[in-house]
């Protein structure tokens, strides 16, 4: 604990040095060639890809950083995902900046500063690298939402983006102020006087009550600035406004990279801070959380999934479908909170979003990359009117984003379905718990809204296939973007069937997640 | 009178209260700005308050970062309410409104 481990932040330090070298090359390469350089950081991603599926998944939890860093099975996951959304945001961004003609080795070098600052959110153990990873992350993603500074848009989105990042961030630093205040200790896991470790958690449940309710004020304000960070209802108003403003590229990886690294840090907080009560303890604390979670989990499900149906943009009615699914994966943290307030530590919640997150990144992308493709690199045609006849003017790419809709709304046997039914099922779990049979109804609110968003997403697919092409122009398929998105598709169907090495990667985090 | 713990958490609580509601009703992008730094520094002095009553170092050391990543976000924001500027004359948030519903 008491050392520095450089070894186990070597993937941060390559993706450091990588998105360094990315912001020199520039400098040097002709204006023609700078945008090879998405296939330098697609290079560079891949080899970081491969070098974290070829690690082995932790059987201990090891400390970095003097403390602040740890490196167990969920952040190897989790990092795993965050690699394979870099590489995929890197294809499909080098053709979509080639057509924009600005600047691409800032954009690469933001892509990979932002990715950095997920793989530490993956490994916090402390408020402090919390607090300033998630900052890395949002600090790039505001940049790059606003990327396109002459067009309106963009700059509205990032100025939106900002104003309520920025809200969120001090929220959630006054939140882990009154933990502090409560616990005096910002690290989650620290050596006890006596050479024990002890969990910052061990140290909530011993606090005296007025302390225990400064605790609750502090998780709560900070869940509430987290909750900005997933798009949580009521803490959603930015998203779709940000995610159709942003370039293309950018509302991919932030559908994908931003809203994970806002689940890792609630499970972190979940996990290792709010404290498991022991039966016939004083239920208060965790109770309240769960109630909390399971009326946001609740508004956030319906919300995101009704408010999709109107919508007339493609990119839009992706920011409120990205409401709808955090919803399910607040299903989850309700599931692991109840187990808690129960006095079990059983956290198949967080297998279940692990597994879902992994799904959602190819499900995700190959739809963001298929729009990139449909609208070639601009940002004119978005409505889905435009879509219209697509099946005719481009079958390959009408049955990759068909694909990638059924499997958001979760028809068998895509990933999208599995995902939703983990954690619908580990709802049901901790329902039969004494007291939380009311969660059954959280269930059905699953449930129910599998069905309220296959209406939207068939509304796609119909206008792709049963209408006529409103255009005759063909759509050319640059062969890069159109390898990711079938491999993202394949994924899709195989995660989906073949789910058993899948299953087991995610239910392997759970070993190390609690010290 | 003696100074309690109690006083600096309720400056802190009022600056906090200030800076979200300028954060909601100000309409002025710089003034949002101003807002969300006293925010930010409303906890940062419930973090140095704390850690006064606790006598431990770490919540003087969490403000240093603190501070850090605020000046940042301000880099960036004011760059960004800039970008704006020159594209719309206003920094007005109200007319930032193509996007809707």
């Amino acid at each position: 604990m008491d050392a520095m481990n450089l070894h186990l932040m070597l993937p941060e330090i390559y993706l450091v040095l990588l998105g360094l070298v990315i912001l020199i090359a520039d400098l040097y390469l002709a204006p023609e060639k700078r945008f090879n350089l998405g296939w330098w950081t697609a290079g560079g991603l891949s080899v970081l890809a491969v070098w974290l599926f070829a690690t082995p998944t932790p059987e201990t939890v090891e400390f970095a950083g003097f403390g602040l860093y740890r490196a167990d099975g969920f952040a190897l996951f989790m990092k795993k995902v965050f690699a394979l959304t870099g590489i995929l945001v890197a294809v499909m961004s080098t053709g979509y900046l080639k057509r924009y003609g600005r600047g691409p080795g800032e954009f690469f070098s933001l892509v990979i500063f932002a990715l950095t600052g997920m793989f530490m959110v993956a490994s916090v153990n402390d408020f402090m690298s919390l607090f300033v990873s998630l900052e890395l992350v949002t600090l790039c993603l505001f940049i790059l939402a606003a990327y396109r500074r002459h067009d309106k848009l963009s700059g509205e989105a990032g100025i939106k983006y900002i104003i309520v990042g920025a809200m969120a961030a001090g929220l959630m630093l006054f939140g882990m102020a009154f933990i502090y205040g409560a616990t005096g200790e910002v690290r989650f896991t620290y050596m006890g006087a006596d050479g024990q470790l002890v969990l910052l958690s061990q140290t909530v449940a011993n606090l005296e009550s007025g302390w225990q309710m400064t605790a609750l004020f502090g998780f709560t304000v900070l869940l509430v600035g987290l909750g900005f960070k997933v798009a949580a209802v009521p803490f959603h108003v930015w998203v779709p406004d940000v995610y159709q403003g942003a370039p293309t590229p950018v509302t991919a990886f932030l559908s994908v990279g931003s809203k994970a690294a806002g689940f890792i840090l609630i499970i972190r907080v979940i996990t290792l801070v709010v404290p498991t009560i022991a039966p016939g303890a004083d239920l208060a604390l965790v109770d309240q959380l769960v109630k909390l979670f399971a009326l946001i989990a609740g508004l956030t499900l319906f919300y995101g999934n009704l408010a999709a149906i109107p919508q007339k943009n493609l990119k839009r009615l992706m920011g409120f479908s990205s409401i709808g699914h955090a919803g399910y994966l607040l299903l989850g943290i309700v599931a692991v909170l109840a187990m808690k307030a129960a006095g079990e530590e059983t956290m198949n919640g967080v297998s279940a979003i692990a597994f879902y997150l992994f799904a959602y990144v190819f499900t995700n992308m190959a739809m963001f990359i298929g729009m990139v493709i449909f609208t070639q690199g601009s940002e004119d045609s978005h409505a889905i009117d435009d879509y219209a006849g697509l099946g005719k003017r481009a079958p390959l790419l009408a049955l990759c984003m068909t694909i990638a809709l059924l499997s958001l709304a979760g028809v068998p046997p895509l990933a999208g379905f599995f995902g939703k039914f983990y954690l619908i099922s580990s709802i049901v779990e901790a329902a039969r718990l004494d007291g939380y049979g009311w969660l059954l109804v959280l269930a059905a609110a699953g449930a129910v809204n599998v069905v309220i968003s296959m209406y939207y997403y068939l509304c796609v697919v119909k206008r792709m296939y049963m209408l006529e092409p409103t255009s005759d122009e063909p759509i050319h398929l640059p062969p890069p973007a159109k390898i990711a998105m079938v491999a993202c598709i394949v994924l899709v169907v195989v995660i989906g069937i073949f789910q058993g090495p899948f299953v087991q990667m995610a239910t392997g985090v759970l070993a190390t997640l609690g010290f | 009178m003696e100074i309690h713990i109690a006083h600096y958490l309720i400056v802190a609580g009022i600056l906090f209260s200030i800076g979200l509601v300028g954060v909601v009703v100000r309409r002025n992008a710089i003034v949002v700005l101003m807002c969300l730094e006293l925010m930010l520094n409303a906890a940062n002095l419930v973090f140095v308050a704390f850690a006064r009553m606790h006598g431990n170092m770490q919540g003087r050391i969490f403000v240093f970062f603190a501070i850090t990543v605020a000046a940042a976000e301000a880099a960036v924001m004011l760059a960004i309410i800039i970008a704006v500027y020159r594209q719309r004359e206003t920094v007005n948030t109200d007319d930032m409104d193509i996007m809707q519903g």
